[in-house]
């Protein structure tokens, strides 16, 4: 079964057309990276797939739930990561692990969830202390031990290594790559090329709405002639 | 769903926000105290000097009824002491009664009473004691007057000062309130129910108030993507961010209430019973009071979500509290200066339109027996609630609640030619 199928989707926003009959599809499992420049239309497909926006015309499902049907149950095997997402300030990092887990799961079963989502953040005793006085490497951090804590089937990740640090941002792709391995599927965008190639299976090009080319890294380096998968952007979108 | 109330009720009742209310509690009681202490020394007996220059029959009689209505520090002739006596004592006036006082009245003219103030200062507050020196004064005039007409008639002085006396009866709303004139009414039922408007207008900012800022911080701290794509319902969200911020509005409003309610027993505490005049409330009244202010309160809860959506971060969140704030105080004072019944038909009509005066005039027209426009008020209120409910929970399932609400501008072609 196909983890997401995206067919035909186009979506206007006041007035603008932002996607244009746009379609890709996800294997369970897989790292599938969206690359784009900036206004390409990531983000808005993105929050299409995570059940944000509504589906205007084309398909989204998911492990066979569609869109906007079976929203109550995809938001149940989804997690959604948005590009500089924050977390209530006023709660400790554990109990914004808990308060997230409650929705998912009560008793034992939490607190499972929880300290799954403690291992993954790795802040140590940090965690113990209020988010508004995390730095944005240890905020990104737990965020993705809060998205990959409930064990989603589908992780949706916005730009998942913006604004951090080469440290930082490796050990994000690290922890991505790991729940990737343990059958977790992936759809994230990105605008670091470096971290599309070495993480994803394959990649979709999007531009003004519209995806110019999919495949696999090496095939698309192939196809363009070029030595990285940047080349292959700057010909598609220049 | 408790989870996400426990979320709402935490993050709005922080401890600054805690501490801010607590604060402006604390001045009102402040001022309270300070009205309440300026208020009983205005009504106790005031601390003066008398001298007595000229030291005749009259002048006498004056004094005498100077003395039975104040506490005297000093009575003599010198001026100097009694000044220095004043002064020490922290007393309000040395009053002079001058030389040839009798003589000026026994020969047909009116004779001068000087009073010298000691003022402490310019505030508010201290000069309170005026109005009780004055009316001693006069008191003091009309044991002059007793005596002089004793002289020259065998009639009661008092009954040929005062020959005249009244009583009055006011009928109001078809009820006969006896010794009591209409402003005597009209100043006890709105000084007994003014306290009404001011309270509920404060539950209703502080609740607006909160659930914006909610909606504010959570698009400020770009937590509302993630919420809402949590497995949990649209409708359970908004009563959540209801419930909660009802909470939190009921939480910081009665903080607040008890300073200000210190503040405002301190002013009203010499009105008269409200009972004494036939005005009570029964039980269905105080359910029905306490309808519709429930329903008033979820009418401004859920219109404030509805706000809430134009919010970009905190800070433009309360910019959006204005039209709330601004359509609570007026119905606030639309309600303690006018009474809903004497309106004008199109002042009447913007008044029930505001869904916050109904629990601001229902205790005062229950008070006379208007069940009709409590009533009314109340339905009035359940149909604008359910229409808000509609529109934000139709808000919340568009892609309007992550994009934002935008107000598009036409634009004009200009035509050079």
């Amino acid at each position: 079964m196909k983890a997401l199928v995206v067919k035909n989707l186009s979506k206007h926003i006041s007035g603008k057309k932002i996607l244009d009959d746009i379609s890709f599809e996800v294997k369970t499992g897989e790292i599938f990276g969206l690359i784009g420049p900036n206004g390409a239309g990531k983000t808005t497909t993105l929050r299409t797939v995570a059940s944000l926006l509504q589906v205007e015309t084309g398909h989204v499902g998911i492990f066979g739930h569609k869109l906007p049907e079976n929203a109550g149950e995809i938001r149940k095997i989804i997690s959604y990561l948005p590009e500089d997402a924050g977390a209530y300030k006023n709660l400790k990092g554990r109990e914004y692990l808990e308060f997230i887990a409650s929705f998912f799961a009560s008793g034992d079963e939490a607190r499972r969830l929880v300290e799954r989502g403690v291992e993954i953040a790795a802040l140590g005793d940090r965690i113990g202390d209020r988010v508004d006085t995390y730095s944005k490497g240890m905020m990104r951090r737990l965020l993705v031990g809060r998205a990959l804590m409930v064990r989603p089937r589908l992780a949706i990740l916005d730009e998942p290594s913006s604004g951090l640090d080469v440290l930082n941002a490796r050990e994000i792709r690290r922890i991505i790559k790991e729940a990737s391995e343990g059958g977790l599927s992936v759809l994230l965008s990105s605008h670091n090329m470096l971290e599309v190639e070495l993480m994803c299976e394959r990649i979709a090009l999007i531009n003004q709405g519209k995806i110019v080319a999919l495949g696999a890294p090496e095939e698309l380096k192939k196809r363009y002639r070029v030595e990285n998968i940047e080349e292959v952007f700057t010909q598609l979108v220049k | 769903m408790f989870t996400l109330i426990k979320k709402e009720v935490k993050e709005l009742l922080s401890k600054s926000a805690l501490v801010f209310f607590a604060g402006m509690a604390l001045i009102f009681i402040f001022m309270g105290n300070m009205v309440s202490s300026s208020i009983e020394e205005s009504i106790s007996m005031p601390l003066i000097a008398i001298v007595d220059e000229d030291a005749s029959g009259l002048s006498a009689v004056m004094t005498s009824a100077l003395e039975a209505g104040s506490e005297v520090v000093y009575l003599g002739s010198d001026a100097e002491e009694a000044r220095a006596q004043l002064e020490e004592a922290g007393g309000a006036a040395i009053i002079t009664v001058p030389e040839n006082f009798g003589a000026l009245i026994e020969s047909g003219k009116q004779a001068n009473v000087k009073v010298l103030w000691l003022m402490r200062g310019a505030g508010l507050t201290d000069s309170v004691s005026t109005g009780s020196v004055a009316m001693l004064i006069q008191y003091g005039a009309n044991a002059v007057s007793a005596v002089l007409v004793a002289d020259y008639t065998p009639l009661d002085p008092q009954i040929v000062l005062s020959p005249v006396s009244y009583s009055n009866d006011t009928i109001f709303k078809g009820n006969l309130i006896e010794d009591a004139s209409p402003d005597m009414v009209s100043g006890v039922l709105s000084m007994k129910t003014m306290f009404i408007p001011v309270v509920i207008m404060m539950l209703i900012v502080m609740g607006s108030s909160s659930v914006i800022s909610s909606m504010g911080l959570e698009k400020e701290n770009r937590t509302l993507e993630t919420l809402l794509t949590l497995p949990v319902r649209r409708s359970h969200i908004i009563i959540s961010k209801i419930v909660g911020s009802a909470v939190a509005g009921i939480v910081m409003g009665a903080i607040y209430m008890v300073g200000f309610a210190s503040y405002f027993g301190s002013i009203t505490a010499t009105a008269g019973g409200l009972g004494d005049m036939g005005f009570t409330l029964n039980v269905l009244d105080y359910i029905l009071i306490a309808l519709s202010l429930f329903a008033a309160l979820l009418a401004a809860l859920c219109a404030s979500i509805i706000l809430g959506t134009f919010a970009s971060n905190y800070r433009s969140a309360q910019t959006l509290t204005y039209p709330m704030i601004g359509l609570a105080m007026l119905a606030m004072l639309m309600t303690m200066m006018l009474d809903f019944n004497t309106l004008s038909l199109p002042l009447r009509i913007v008044v029930f339109l505001i869904p916050f005066s109904h629990p601001m005039i229902a205790m005062k027209e229950l008070m006379v027996g208007n069940y009709l426009l409590v009533g009314a008020g109340i339905g009035y209120l359940v149909l604008i609630t359910g229409l808000l409910v509609m529109i934000a929970t139709r808000i919340f399932t568009s892609d309007r609640v992550v994009l934002g609400m935008s107000f598009k501008r036409k634009k004009r072609l200009s035509n050079p030619a």
